[in-house]
């Protein structure tokens, strides 16, 4: 336990001593968010909504009021036949079409439920919009219509506040800085090692390869934090992002998990320093693109890049900062869980410290 | 360790070891008793540290047996290595830790107590005990490797090449460090291929060549075995070198960076 400790303190204390190396990625992306606050204003690419109103009510109307209250929408009004021919057109990126019977109630006066029917253009903004639908139409729900849920609509169900720029960025920013503290760093600090001749010193101490890399793994992790924090704390103060902590806590601790493990599988796999480098940035940045623009990702490619880590920390991070809590970000604990054990048994049968 | 002064702190038998197709150590057998200083002599490429990494444990045995205190290397590597001590060839420590710092680390790898001053003290490197390993210069860092090797108090020493690079003021200061060690009651395992540095440390030496050893014996054994051949060196002896000429001219006292 002295050697983890030890170790653990020692790698923060190099981390600490060599700022430069330690936290320019992490000042970078909080420059990025500053920046998109003061050029952009926050502000997300619009989703062109054409809205098919059958049922000609105060509550349609009051529901297409809130859709225009959201920020991310603009909002026309269509004929049925029209709003297909725009979608196709690519004028809209989103038709919804509310029903005759909307707000419709049954004889003892309770509303009927019905279905709102949304369509979109696949690998467009709406896309990434579908979520503060949602949300929209959930709080029509709870607000206008009172404790009974009528209206539903058949979509992914996450719950979502209004959808800004920061939405987007943030889990590709998190995930960015994941990537290039773990992985990217790992594997150049690991390979630098190996190629100095630190990693043979350290073995003729006798100590274990576990011991090694879980106090790497623990200092990584510690660094992490202090990062992601920076960035939250920007996040907070420019966008009024809240996270909840304990499953951030968990999506970061796997996240790096996952990377590091990948880092020195790569760092092992490859014994010459500057090439194992070169190979981590080659996989490491087609993950950071992924994660940046998850949201905009053709569906088809969506369906293969859904698998990779990355994507996993990146809709964690979405699912957290539409509200959601450990429950909500589960199956992305459940994977990372998978990848890292995948890795690390991977990472442990290429380890060689010379 | 079991101390009985005649008896094999390390027993190597019928040590092979190859690299690919290359026969690196091609049946090595030797012993190295308590409290002395063992030399493994050679040219470059002689199998001097491909030796001494396998009696450490550092590199896997093909064939043969190597135990070191009644511990047998290939069954328990890192059992050996916490309890020897070893300085290698080429010695790279974290940057950005200072000595005491390092020194600090390497004891709790060990498992041993924390006494950097006392081994700083010991080295020669007191005033530099705040100062980064990249920061010293060769002499101070082979001694600094010395220091860390001695951290976990072990009665074996392995030292790879120790001078290798260095002026001969910090050789010097290196064999005084050497024969402290030994005083202290030591065992020493080295290499080098400085035969006058073998003659003035070394009790016994093996010298080597193409993985073999070619002679074992104390470094007068060896001598008198050759003139008893009817060797003789052709040149005068001189009384003098320049190695002697040098270090008069510019002292004996070691240059700190």
């Amino acid at each position: 336990m002295n050697a983890f400790r030890s170790l653990t303190f020692a790698n923060l204390k190099m981390y600490v001593r060599n700022p430069i190396a330690s936290f320019s990625l992490a000042a970078a992306l909080v420059l990025l968010l500053v920046l998109l606050k003061v050029v952009f204003s926050g502000q997300a690419p619009h989703t062109r909504v054409a809205v098919v109103d059958a049922s000609h009510t105060a509550a349609s109307a009051a529901l297409v009021s809130d859709l225009r209250a959201a920020g991310t929408f603009d909002v026309t009004s269509e004929s049925p036949a029209a709003a297909r021919n725009v979608l196709d057109r690519g004028d809209v990126d989103m038709t919804l079409a509310i029903p005759a019977d909307f707000d419709a109630r049954d004889a003892s006066g309770r509303p009927v439920p019905v279905r709102l029917q949304v369509a979109y253009r696949a690998g467009t903004v709406a896309e990434s919009s579908l979520p503060a639908l949602r949300g929209v139409v959930e709080g029509y729900d709870e607000v206008v219509l009172g404790e009974v849920p009528s209206v539903s609509i058949s979509i992914t169900p996450v719950q979502a506040r209004a959808s800004s720029a920061i939405d987007f960025l943030l889990p590709g920013v998190v995930a960015f800085n994941i990537i290039g503290s773990a992985l990217m760093l790992a594997a150049g600090v690991f390979a630098n090692y190996k190629s100095t001749g630190v990693l043979r010193r350290l073995k003729a101490t006798g100590i274990s390869p576990t011991v090694f890399v879980l106090s790497h793994a623990a200092a990584t992790f510690v660094l992490g934090i202090v990062q992601t924090a920076a960035i939250l704390v920007v996040a907070e103060l420019l966008y009024g992002v809240h996270l909840d902590l304990v499953a951030l806590f968990l999506l970061m601790m796997l996240g790096y998990l996952v990377f590091l493990a990948l880092g020195l599988a790569i760092s092992g796999w490859i014994r010459d320093g500057q090439r194992a480098t070169a190979v981590a940035q080659s996989v490491a940045f087609p993950m950071i693109f992924i994660g940046l623009l998850s949201a905009a990702l053709p569906a088809g490619v969506a369906s293969v890049t859904r698998y990779l880590p990355v994507s996993y920390v990146t809709d964690g991070m979405q699912r957290l900062s539409a509200g959601g809590q450990v429950p909500a970000v589960g199956a992305d604990l459940a994977w990372l869980l998978g990848w890292a054990a995948v890795l690390l048994v991977a990472a442990g049968r290429v380890f060689r410290w010379d | 360790m079991n101390v009985s002064p005649d008896a094999a702190l390390v027993a190597v038998h019928d040590l092979h070891k190859s690299y690919g197709e290359v026969a690196a150590v091609r049946g090595v057998s030797f012993e190295v008793r308590h409290g002395e200083v063992f030399g493994l002599l050679g040219p470059n490429g002689a199998g001097k540290t491909t030796i001494l990494e396998t009696v450490e444990g550092m590199l896997p045995i093909d064939r043969g047996t190597v135990t070191v205190d009644g511990v047998d290397v290939s069954s328990h590597p890192e059992r050996v290595r916490r309890r020897v001590g070893i300085s290698l060839q080429r010695t790279a420590f974290f940057e950005r830790l200072t000595l005491v710092e390092l020194l600090g680390l390497f004891a709790d790898l060990y498992g041993a107590r924390h006494r950097a001053e006392r081994l700083l003290e010991r080295v020669g490197l007191s005033e530099q005990a705040s100062r980064q390993v990249r920061t010293l210069s060769g002499g101070q860092q082979q001694r600094f490797a010395i220091a860390v090797a001695l951290v976990n108090d072990p009665p074996l020493l392995f030292l790879d090449e120790p001078t290798t690079g260095l002026d001969p003021q910090a050789r010097r200061s290196l064999w005084d460090l050497v024969e402290y060690l030994r005083l202290e009651g030591r065992s020493i395992v080295l290499t080098t291929h400085y035969m006058e540095e073998a003659q003035h440390l070394c009790d016994r030496v093996a010298i080597l060549d193409h993985g073999r050893v070619l002679a074992l014996d104390t470094p007068r054994n060896l001598v008198e075995r050759l003139l008893a051949t009817g060797f003789r060196k052709d040149v005068a002896v001189q009384r003098a070198d320049l190695e002697d000429v040098f270090l008069d001219l510019t002292g004996r006292q070691l240059r700190e960076g």
